[in-house]
């Protein structure tokens, strides 16, 4: 995934700062899907926006609204809050298509994972 | 003022309980006159006061008047009145009239009890001894303290504690030349610089009680005698070219005082330094030119009736002989006021100048030099304070005699302009203007200087910290209208930011990102936050500049409220109107 491309040291950085963020409130959208992000954006880390997906099995309690396990995780890191929002919504707006759910559970590969996003958006 | 000094300083029992009752808050016109009156007997009173006792000294000293004596007099007198003033009384140094207006712009209309005797003192001892200056500025000074002290007594507000401390210039200045018009148009023109029914009635009540107890005391004269004023055409306007010599002679008087100001402040830290030594160089002048001394209404009188016996050349010199010990006198910063010896310049200006005219043209008829000696009164005064009509009015008053009118007008209004071209403001201002605070009352300036942003704080805001989900923070937007909510930082009061409902409103709107999303992630960092003691004149600025409608407000780093440009708006138009009368 392209977060391997980071530097070793900003791992642990970032895992505390992913981790605050859980502290506060949990990123569980629903629907088996969690957002784990950095309570702020991180221009220091990333200098574009980075979306790691991690399947989760067997699938984790994350305190989510449905009371869903979640089964992905999409890792959100973002050097802008405007780009930090846009990400987010593009991925709460494609939870919200039929069948969604059903196809990260089938463990996409990464093009088509971004073949499907970009499919849904394009309908949008 | 503290509560405790005010309780402290009140006279005890009935009066207390009376006065306060005069000064209630809904008062109508009726007290405000009562208070005007008591203002104006009390301001006159001091001024009579000092003036008889003045005149008593002055010519009780006169038999030792000579020698070294004489050199050593207006030294010694200046070095006490300094005394007096700063050491006793620790009050600041000079006339004191830019005092009393600093207190109209920015204190209040409050100056200090002790006011009401530190240069009544101090011009008593320092003009008495010769120094070259008048007792109209401390009598302003003090009739100004005595207005202020009573008002607080009366327990006022602001505004009307201004106008009672008008009241008591116009009372003591009104005393003291026996002359009600000119007290109440110097209390305008020059400490209030507000014309309205709210600053004329009262001011006109105070300038009649203060009038009438002088003619009580000292009987009804006019000031300066004189013969009839005829003065035709070409006389009036012969006036215009006395207009701009007096213009002239008003601008070198007041650089000159301005120039010895700034020598005095670098011969010596010690104010009692340049104190001594310049009244020392006055006493020279007084040996050399002895009517160059003094307050000098007695070479005004004799320029009037023409009785001055000097050559051309020798008036020449008294006149800048005088200018020299004036400007000495009062930029040393010694006790004494402006008023006598711009008199005293502007009637031997016009005694020179008709003088003058005698000698370039032998054979032809020209009006009394005594009218010219008056005219050119008004044209000193109408240059130095920048004040025409304190100047035509005081010329009418002391003489009794409208006739001069057309000649008084044209002088002043030349000279006025003459002194305006070179100094935007007055020998009373410019310091004032220098340091920011000449502020009038009902002018843009004022009212934004005088509101600060605390004085328009709307404390009643919901912060939200920016840990908290945006689902919490719609529950918090649904009881309130508002569009702007300032974040603070997670579990302290320090300001982090604010979110603009209106720019956020998609990602509010996203029933899944509230769930994930928090406050801190929406805000925005600005606008950055003001001080509550921001003024509303720097706050305009910031609004205009960061294009906003409200402004985060913080005091040592903690959130304290909001303040939005409508309630700014608000509140100027309200203080518009309390400054105004509207």
């Amino acid at each position: 995934m392209r977060a391997r491309a980071l530097a070793p040291a900003a791992h642990a950085t970032l895992l505390e700062a992913v981790l605050e963020r859980e502290r506060l409130a949990a990123t569980a959208l629903g629907h088996g899907v969690a957002i784990p992000h950095p309570r702020q954006p991180r221009p220091d880390v990333v200098e574009a926006a980075r979306l790691s997906v991690v399947f989760l099995d067997p699938p984790v309690d994350w305190a989510a609204i449905d009371r869903l396990p979640v089964h992905t995780a999409f890792l959100v890191l973002s050097p802008s809050t405007a780009v930090h929002l846009q990400l987010l919504s593009r991925i709460a707006y494609a939870l919200r298509e039929p069948g969604f759910d059903e196809f990260l559970l089938e463990r996409p590969s990464k093009s088509e994972l971004a073949q499907h996003l970009r499919a849904i958006h394009k309908d949008a | 003022m503290a509560a405790e000094d005010k309780r402290s300083f009140l006279p005890s029992g009935a009066l207390v309980r009376r006065l306060q009752v005069l000064g209630q808050p809904e008062e109508h016109w009726g007290r405000l006159l009562v208070m005007a009156l008591v203002v104006g007997l009390a301001s006159g009173a001091a001024a009579v006061l000092l003036r008889r006792l003045v005149h008593l000294a002055f010519h009780g000293l006169a038999p030792y008047r000579h020698g070294a004596v004489a050199l050593l007099l207006p030294a010694l007198g200046g070095l006490l009145g300094v005394l007096i003033v700063a050491r006793v009384f620790r009050e600041p140094a000079g006339h004191g009239v830019p005092e009393v207006i600093r207190a109209v712009c920015r204190g209040g209309g409050g100056m200090r009890k002790r006011a009401m005797f530190s240069r009544w003192l101090g011009s008593l001892v320092n003009v008495a001894s010769g120094a070259s200056a008048g007792l109209e500025g401390p009598t302003v000074y003090t009739g100004a303290a005595i207005g202020s002290t009573l008002g607080g007594w009366f327990g006022v507000d602001e505004r009307r504690r201004s106008v009672l401390l008008a009241a008591g210039v116009a009372g003591g200045i009104s005393g003291i030349f026996n002359a009600p018009m000119t007290g109440m148009i110097f209390a305008i023109e020059v400490v209030l610089a507000e014309w309205s029914a709210h600053t004329i009635v009262p001011l006109a009540i105070a300038s009649v009680a203060g009038t009438e107890l002088s003619r009580l005391l000292l009987g009804d004269r006019a000031s300066f005698l004189h013969a009839p004023f005829e003065m035709g055409p070409r006389d009036l306007a012969l006036c215009a070219v006395l207009g701009l010599l007096a213009g002239l002679v008003s601008v070198l008087f007041v650089k000159s005082t301005h120039l010895v100001h700034g020598l005095s402040d670098r011969l010596s830290k010690n104010r009692l330094v340049p104190v001594v030594l310049l009244g020392l160089v006055v006493g020279g002048i007084g040996l050399v030119s002895p009517d160059a001394i003094g307050e000098g209404y007695d070479v005004a009188s004799a320029a009037i009736d023409d009785q001055l016996e000097l050559s051309l050349g020798l008036c020449v010199v008294l006149l800048f002989g005088k200018l020299l010990a004036s400007s000495l006198t009062l930029g040393s910063g010694t006790p004494g006021g402006i008023f006598a010896p711009s008199l005293v310049l502007g009637s031997l200006l016009g005694d020179t100048f008709a003088r003058g005219l005698r000698a370039a043209f032998p054979g032809e008829q020209f009006a009394h030099p005594g009218s010219y000696a008056l005219v050119g009164m008004a044209g000193l005064v109408a240059g130095v304070m920048q004040a025409p009509l304190t100047g035509i009015f005081l010329v009418l008053e002391v003489t009794r005699g409208y006739d001069v009118i057309l000649p008084l007008m044209t002088v002043s209004v030349l000279a006025l302009l003459v002194a305006r071209r070179f100094d935007r403001y007055s020998i009373y201002n410019w310091e004032l203007a220098r340091r920011g605070e000449l502020l009038r009352p009902g002018t843009d300036q004022r009212i934004l200087t005088d509101i600060r942003v605390r004085d328009v704080l709307d404390a009643e805001v919901t912060p939200v910290s920016e840990d908290m989900p945006l689902e919490g923070f719609l529950r918090v937007l649904k009881l309130s209208r508002r569009n702007n909510f300032p974040v603070l930082r997670a579990g302290s009061e320090q300001y982090a930011g604010m979110v603009d409902v209106a720019a956020t409103r998609e990602v509010l709107l996203d029933p899944e990102l509230v769930h994930v999303t928090l406050v801190g992630m929406i805000m925005s960092p600005t606008p950055q936050p003001v001080d509550a003691d921001t003024t509303l004149s720097e706050a305009m600025e910031i609004f205009e500049r960061d294009r906003v409608w409200v402004l985060p407000v913080t005091r040592q780093g903690r959130f304290v409220g909001l303040v939005s440009k409508s309630s700014l708006f608000d509140h100027y138009r309200r203080e518009l109107n309390a400054q105004t009368g509207a």
